[in-house]
C-alpha cells in the first residue's frame, strides 16, 4: 500500500511540475518583446532565465503563491514596456534619455505595485502569499525592460514595486 | 459511500487540486477502497481488478491539478476507473478474438479432423488466458504479437516467462497433461 502511495505521489508532483513549465510560455515571449524594443540581450536572457525558475516554482508549488503568478505578469508588463516608450518620448522631446528612462522605471514600478497591491488586498486567504508571489514576478517581468536605464533604473522600480504594493494592500478594503 | 466521507473528499481533492499537499492522504485513503471495489465488480475478477484500480488510482493524482472543484469528486474518479477498465477489458478481448482470427486463415495442409483440433485447442488456450492477470495477458500478447510495450526488455522478458510458467499450470491443473 505505501508503495502504491508513493506512486500516486509521484504522479501527483510530476503532473503539477509539468504543467508548471508548460504555464511559463508567456515569459519567453516577453522577453522576445523586450529585445525587440532594443534591450540588452544578456541582461534580458538573465533576467527571463530567473523568472521562469521562479514562475515554474511557485506554479508548482501552487495555492495562493501559484495564483499570484498570473497577476504578477500583467503587472509586470507595465514596467517591461514603459522604459521604451520613455525612450521614444524622450527622443520626441530632446530631453535626458537616461533620466527619461530611470524615471519611466519608477512610474512602471508604482503601476505594478499599485495593480499587484490592489489584488493581493481583496483576498481573504493567502493574502501575503499572494503579495510576495505576485510582486516578485512583477518586479522580475520589469527587470526585463528596466535593465535599458542600468541599475538605477532596476533598483528605482524595484523601489516603486515595494512603495505602491504595501501600503495599498495594508490600506485598501476587502472586497467580497 | 457516506455522505461525511463524498463532502470529504470533495473538500480534500478541491485542495489537492490547489496544491495543498497535506489534502493528499484524505483523497487517498477515500479513493482506494472506492476505486478497488468499484474495478473488482466491472472486471469479475480481483486480481485484475486491484490491477487496474491501481492504474486507476495514479492516473487520477496525476489529473488531481485539473479537477474542477465544482464536480463531484467521486464521480470523477469512477469516470477515470471506469475508463481504465474499458482499456483493460480490450486488452483482453484481443486475446479472445485470437481462435476467431485462425479460423479465418485455415492451414491448406491440414485436414479437416486437424483443424478441429486446432480449433478446439486455441478455444481452450484462450478460455485459459482469461483467467491470467491482466499484466499476464498484456505481457504474452506483446510478445507473440510482437507489440511496443513501455518496459524494459530484460522485465518483459521475465514477465513472459512467468505469464507462460501460469498458463501452463492452469493447462495442467484442467487436463493433466502439458
Amino acid at each position: 500500500m505505501e508503495r502504491l502511495e508513493n506512486r500516486a505521489r509521484a504522479a501527483y508532483e510530476h503532473a503539477r511540475l509539468r504543467e508548471a513549465v508548460v504555464s511559463a510560455w508567456p515569459v519567453p515571449l516577453l522577453a522576445v518583446l523586450a529585445l525587440t524594443l532594443g534591450g540588452e540581450r544578456g541582461d534580458i536572457a538573465l533576467a527571463a532565465a530567473i523568472l521562469i525558475l521562479a514562475v515554474v516554482a511557485l506554479r508548482w508549488r501552487g495555492g495562493a503563491l501559484g495564483r499570484g503568478v498570473t497577476a504578477g505578469l500583467f503587472a509586470g508588463a507595465v514596467p517591461l514596456v514603459m522604459p521604451y516608450l520613455a525612450v521614444g518620448a524622450a527622443g520626441a522631446c530632446s530631453a535626458s534619455c537616461s533620466l527619461w528612462c530611470a524615471w519611466s522605471c519608477v512610474v512602471g514600478g508604482l503601476a505594478a505595485g499599485g495593480v499587484v497591491g490592489w489584488l493581493a488586498a481583496g483576498r481573504v486567504a493567502g493574502r501575503g502569499a499572494f503579495l510576495m508571489a505576485s510582486a516578485a514576478v512583477a518586479a522580475l517581468t520589469g527587470v526585463m525592460g528596466c535593465c535599458l536605464a542600468g541599475g538605477t533604473g532596476v533598483t528605482g522600480m524595484l523601489l516603486g514595486v515595494l512603495i505602491a504594493a504595501v501600503p495599498i494592500v495594508l490600506l485598501a478594503p476587502q472586497r467580497p | 459511500m457516506e455522505a461525511d466521507d463524498r463532502r470529504t473528499l470533495n473538500d480534500a481533492m478541491a485542495r489537492l487540486a490547489d496544491g495543498d499537499r497535506s489534502a493528499f492522504t484524505p483523497v487517498f485513503e477515500i479513493l482506494w477502497p472506492l476505486l478497488s471495489s468499484f474495478a473488482r465488480r466491472v472486471l469479475g475478477d480481483a486480481a485484475a481488478g486491484e490491477d487496474v484500480a491501481q492504474h486507476a488510482l495514479v492516473v487520477v493524482f496525476a489529473q488531481a491539478s485539473r479537477f474542477d472543484p465544482s464536480r463531484d469528486a467521486a464521480a470523477w474518479a469512477v469516470a477515470i476507473a471506469a475508463n481504465e477498465c474499458r482499456n483493460a477489458r480490450r486488452r483482453g478481448a484481443r486475446w479472445f478474438a485470437l481462435p476467431a482470427d485462425a479460423d479465418a486463415r485455415p492451414d491448406p495442409r491440414c485436414g479437416p479432423e486437424a483443424e478441429a483440433i486446432e480449433r478446439d485447442l486455441l478455444r481452450e488456450a484462450s478460455s485459459l488466458l482469461g483467467q491470467l492477470k491482466t499484466e499476464d495477458i498484456i505481457a504474452l500478447q506483446a510478445a507473440w504479437h510482437e507489440e511496443h510495450v513501455d518496459v524494459p526488455k530484460a522485465t518483459l522478458r521475465k514477465r513472459v516467462q512467468r505469464a507462460s510458467e501460469r498458463l501452463r499450470t492452469l493447462w495442467r491443473s484442467r487436463h493433466g497433461t502439458t
